[in-house]
Formats: structure tokens, sequence, C-alpha cells
């Protein structure tokens, strides 16, 4: 890939300049219809984390995913969308109830989830749905006026957007089952877009978007790989270039499809912008401080589903922990604690 | 006009070439667009560890040809060597009277000293890899967010100066040699959670009405260092260790003998992040 020192600001400017230079086009080219973009960026925004803590001092075990996002972004199969050259948008409200329902009765969450590929098959779905007490992430608005991230049972009287992996988490956790009120599914075509062209990764990976089974991120891992073993390379090069290379990727995998840039208004202006809330209605409000706009690849469908599938990865780990007589002390959307022996206060 | 440059923690404006001294010739209209090269603005800002403006200097070229050059010197500096330069701008300095000679013992240094700062810049800026950059001006420092930081901690600066963008006030005197022609401006467009959004400002236009061509990038080595090795390294010394780089040291106790080794040490780290791209694009 060939640089581009104007692209070359930070770890995204890279993953920007890979996307060009494959050729993979900017996702405001693929705008979403309106029923569907406000519950992608609710579902996004609302509850990108869950975490909870129980114990005051323990001894854990702190489970960090490596590699998360990106392991994330290729089982949801996010690359064969950069590379589709349409997205086909279907309803999957039965289907995802089907799917949650079968992973509910499992007696094994992991090997259900395994063989009914769930995370490929839903990962891109976004549901509006009544929790009726399902256990989900979500924000909670504070007595401060921040929102804070909470995971545990919610109950609200409409519905409220989450991605197809929560749903599906939901069922791992108790009981209550939420109501699906209705789900999209987003699948890409069969015909790629015109204009890809194969690039170089670090580590002299090859990523060739012609091959049938082209797989960005499944390069992306591979070239982080080559660069951590390179043995050409002194450790502290290699060190250093799989830092850099780890940025890229997780850029590529999910900062980027969340990347808003802010342009300040300054002191006493006003701007009038237009957005889209979680139910997918329109709307124009006046704003100060500042202008967020979208980034050139911001898709909070894409950006959504690769956290709400690293949650939904946390979430089994954590029935089988649970199962086999464990307890879970925290969750983040990549990492699990797990406590192993109580200490003395 | 000058006053205020002096609270923006700029204190010396020197152009050692003056329009006149040195003839520009435009390329012939006829030569293709390609070829007619316009203003290259070099750029040096150095700020210590704990992000307080060292000192800067700055050279203009015009096809290629060097057509101004001066250096900026922090306002709150206690360097005795420097009392004479503060004498010469508070006292001296007015629009228009840019004297070649007014700085002292520095004019014998000035021009060595910014050749030596620039040196690797203009080499940077035509061909660091063995290719253009894409911009024909190269903004060398570490940081630019600690320059702004530091004007924004300034008395009666403040956010109301930064907010909405901070203009290097060196390349706004009105009546300097050659400001009639159009100086840039810096500005600072956003800082926040160490992200730095910089371009080049408004532009003034000359007599005739004309305004100068489009502007190239502004890039600072911190956020080229993190784009290619990770965010962590977020401090020069932790990149210098990372590129293995061994920071130069002052050879005097003198301001231009600290920057100047400070700059050193950015040459050094500048020229392994460029190679370390290289290697990223295959090259």
């Amino acid at each position: 890939m060939n640089l581009d020192l104007r692209a070359l600001y930070t770890s995204g400017g890279v993953a920007t300049a890979l996307f060009r230079a494959i050729g993979i086009p900017s996702c405001s080219t693929r705008p979403l219809p309106d029923e569907l973009a406000g519950p992608a960026a609710g579902g996004h925004h609302g509850g990108r984390t869950g975490a909870s803590l129980v114990g005051e001092r323990f001894h854990a075990v702190h489970l960090d995913l490596a590699q998360a996002y990106v392991d994330a972004a290729r089982h949801a199969q996010i690359s064969r969308l950069l590379l589709a050259a349409h997205w086909h948008i279907d309803d999957a409200t039965h289907r995802l109830e089907q799917a949650r329902d079968t992973l509910s009765a499992a007696s094994d969450p992991i090997a259900a989830a395994t063989a009914h590929d769930l995370i490929g098959r839903f990962a891109t779905t976004v549901a509006l749905i009544v929790p009726n007490g399902a256990t989900v992430a979500y924000r909670e608005r504070s007595a401060g006026g921040e929102y804070v991230s909470r995971f545990g049972p919610l109950v609200a009287d409409f519905p409220l957007p989450y991605f197809g992996p929560d749903v599906l988490a939901s069922a791992l956790h108790d009981e209550s089952a939420c109501e699906i009120v209705r789900a999209w599914s987003v699948r890409p075509s069969r015909a790629r877009v015109a204009g890809l062209r194969r690039v170089t990764l670090p580590g002299g990976v090859v990523f060739d978007p012609s091959r049938p089974d082209a797989d960005l991120y499944r390069a992306l891992g591979e070239s982080r790989r080559a660069v951590a073993n390179d043995s050409t390379a002194s450790a502290v090069v290699r060190a250093r270039r799989e830092e850099g290379v780890k940025g890229l990727n997780v850029a590529a995998a999910s900062g980027n499809f969340a990347r808003v840039d802010r342009a300040p208004l300054g002191v006493g202006k006003r701007a009038d912008v237009e957005l889209i809330d979680p139910w997918g209605r329109r709307f124009t409000s006046r704003v100060t401080g500042f202008v967020e706009t979208p980034g050139p690849d911001h898709c909070p469908l894409l950006a959504g589903a690769v956290t709400a599938t690293t949650r939904f990865v946390v979430g089994l780990i954590g029935r089988a922990v649970t199962d086999a007589g464990g307890a879970i002390a925290q969750t983040l959307v990549d990492a699990v604690t797990i406590p192993v022996r109580r200490t003395a206060p | 006009m000058i006053a205020d440059l002096v609270r923006l923690a700029l204190r010396v404006a020197y152009p050692t070439a003056e329009p006149a001294e040195v003839p520009i010739e435009a390329p012939s209209s006829g030569a293709p667009r390609a070829r007619r090269r316009p203003d290259v603005m070099l750029l040096a800002v150095e700020t210590d560890e704990d992000q307080e403006l060292l000192g800067a200097c700055w050279r203009r070229l015009r096809f290629d040809r060097l057509y101004a050059e001066g250096i900026v010197v922090p306002d709150d500096t206690d360097d005795p060597s420097l009392v004479e330069v503060d004498h010469w701008v508070v006292h001296n300095l007015r629009p228009g009277r840019f004297a070649r000679d007014a700085v002292g013992p520095y004019t014998d240094r000035l021009t060595p000293w910014c050749e030596e700062v620039f040196r690797p810049a203009i080499t940077a800026a035509k061909a660091p890899t063995g290719r253009p950059v894409g911009g024909r001006s190269w903004v060398m420092t570490w940081d630019v967010a600690a320059v702004a930081s530091r004007v924004c901690r300034h008395p009666g600066v403040g956010g109301r100066e930064f907010y909405g963008g901070w203009s290097l006030g060196l390349f706004d005197a009105p009546n300097a040699p050659g400001a009639g022609t159009g100086y840039p401006r810096l500005r600072l467009r956003q800082l926040r959670d160490g992200v730095v959004s910089a371009r080049w400002g408004g532009t003034p236009t000359n007599a005739k009405g004309e305004r100068p061509r489009r502007l190239p990038p502004i890039l600072d080595l911190r956020h080229l260092v993190a784009a290619v090795a990770g965010p962590a390294l977020d401090s020069l010394d932790s990149a210098c260790t990372a590129f293995e780089i061994r920071p130069a040291g002052a050879t005097g106790g003198g301001w231009l003998d600290r920057v100047a080794s400070r700059v050193e040490t950015l040459d050094g780290l500048q020229r392994a992040v460029l190679r370390e791209i290289d290697w990223w694009s295959g090259r």
C-alpha cells in the first residue's frame, strides 16, 4: 500500500489509506434507509460497552481477548460487506427469534453458536426490541447529566435498538426473553465493487480482493503475526511495528467506522444540524460548541456489529465460566475478569 | 501589532534576505503547470519536555530559492544571552523596520543555523523517500499541540485567541518585507483527546489582490510516530527509543545550542520515521 503522508496522522489515517488503496468505497456511498439507519446508530451509540463489578478485593484472572476487534470483524464478515457492490436488506425478525431460542435452549452455548454460525449470520442484524427485563448493555444518564455504561436487566415500555449479537447474548444470562419487534439483516451482494486492487500489507502479506475467499481482516491478522515474527528485524523494530499494525487493525476493524470529526463553532455561534433518532425519524437541532461530521468510513452499522460481536463472545465465555461453577467479576467489551480466590479484606 | 506578537510568545521576526536582494524569476508562462513551483514554507518549532516553547525558525523559499527566514524566541525566556535580542525586539522592532543587523551577535549565526535546521526539512520536502512528500511544506516539530498548549496557557491570550484556531502571528506582520505577497498563518483548528487538526490559515491578498497558491498539509512527528508505531509512544524519549535514535546533547549553554540539539534529535527521528513509512509502503 502506498501511504500518502497527508493521510498519515493517526492509525485511523493509515486505515483510511489502506481502504482507498484497496479501492473500498467510502461508507458514505452506501446510505441505509432511515428506518434502519436510526436503529443502527442508536444500537451502536447506546450500548457500546457493558461493565459490571462484584466483590471488593480478590485475586482474579483477567482474560483480554487478543485481536478482539479484528477477529470480530472477520467472523462478522465485515470484509464481504466492504468489498460488495451492493448491500441487501431483508427482514430477519423470525430468524433472529429462532436463533435466540435455539441458543437459550442449548446446554453448550459456545458449541451452538459455532454450529449455527450465529455471529456470521446475525452480526450485521439490527433489531428493535422491548427488553422485558432481559440482560443487555445500556447507557444510563446519571444525575450529573453524563451517560454511564451499565449492564443488566432492562425494562422499557417502548422498543430499543440493539444488534443481533446483543439479542443473542441476552439469552445467555437469564430466562427473561425480550420481544423482538422488528429486525433487519444487511447482507453483501455476490458481486464485488468495481476497481478493487491488490495490496501488500506490512510484513509482506498480500491481500487480493479479487479472490472469492478474500477476507481483509484475516489478512490483517496475518500481517500482524508476520511483523511480530519477522526474523530479519531486531526485537525493538518488531515490537514497534507490531504496535503500529495493531493500531491499523483496530482502526480498520472498528475505529474508522465510529469516527466523527468535531469542528469548533466558536464562542456564541450556533449551527443547525440534522439528526436521526433511534427510530429512524430525522429532525433538526440547534447546537453550540462544536459540530460533529461523519468520518470518511463512518458507519454505525459496521462499528456496532463489531463491538456487539465482541460482547457476545465475552458473554459466551462468561456463560462457560458460570456453568463450570465460577463467577464473573467484571466484563468489558473485549475482556472478562474471573475471581479465583478471595483474600482477607 | 508587534506588541501583540510579543504577547503571543513570538519575539523575533528576522528576514535575512529581502525580496529585493533575491531576484525571483518565475518560470515562463508557457512552462508546464507542474513545474511552476509555488512558495515553500518551512517551519521548525521546538518544545521541551514540559511542552514549553523552546523556539522556532522558519524559512520561505520561492522557486527553490531562499526568500526570507527568521527565528522565534519564547517571550518568557530567562536566557541572559538573549537580552540583547529582547532589547532589540522591544525597542526597535516595528512594522516595516526589519533590519538585517539588528540582532547583533546572532547575525552571523542565523543563516548557518537555519541552514542546519532546514537542511533535512528541505531534503524531506523535496524527496524524503525518493519522491515528493505530496506537499511542499514541512512542519518539523514533535508536537504541534504542545506549542498550542503553551500559547493557550499564556496570560492575556488564553482561550480567546485559541478558540477556533491559533494563528502563528509571525506571519501576520502586515508591513514586513514580503508580507504584502501573503504570509500564511498556521492555524490549529482542533486540540482534543491528543488529536491535532492544523492547517494553514487564511492568507491575505497582496496589493494586486492576489492570493498565494494552495498551501500544503501540516504534519507533526508525534502523530507520524503514532500512525506507524502505535499511540503508546507519547513522548519524544519513548519514540527515540523505539526508533533507536540517540538524543543529541547540547554543545553549549546558549539558547541556540539547546534548540539546535533538540532539532538534531528530531531530524534523526524524522528520518527514521520516513524510512519506516517507506517500509510500510513496500519501498
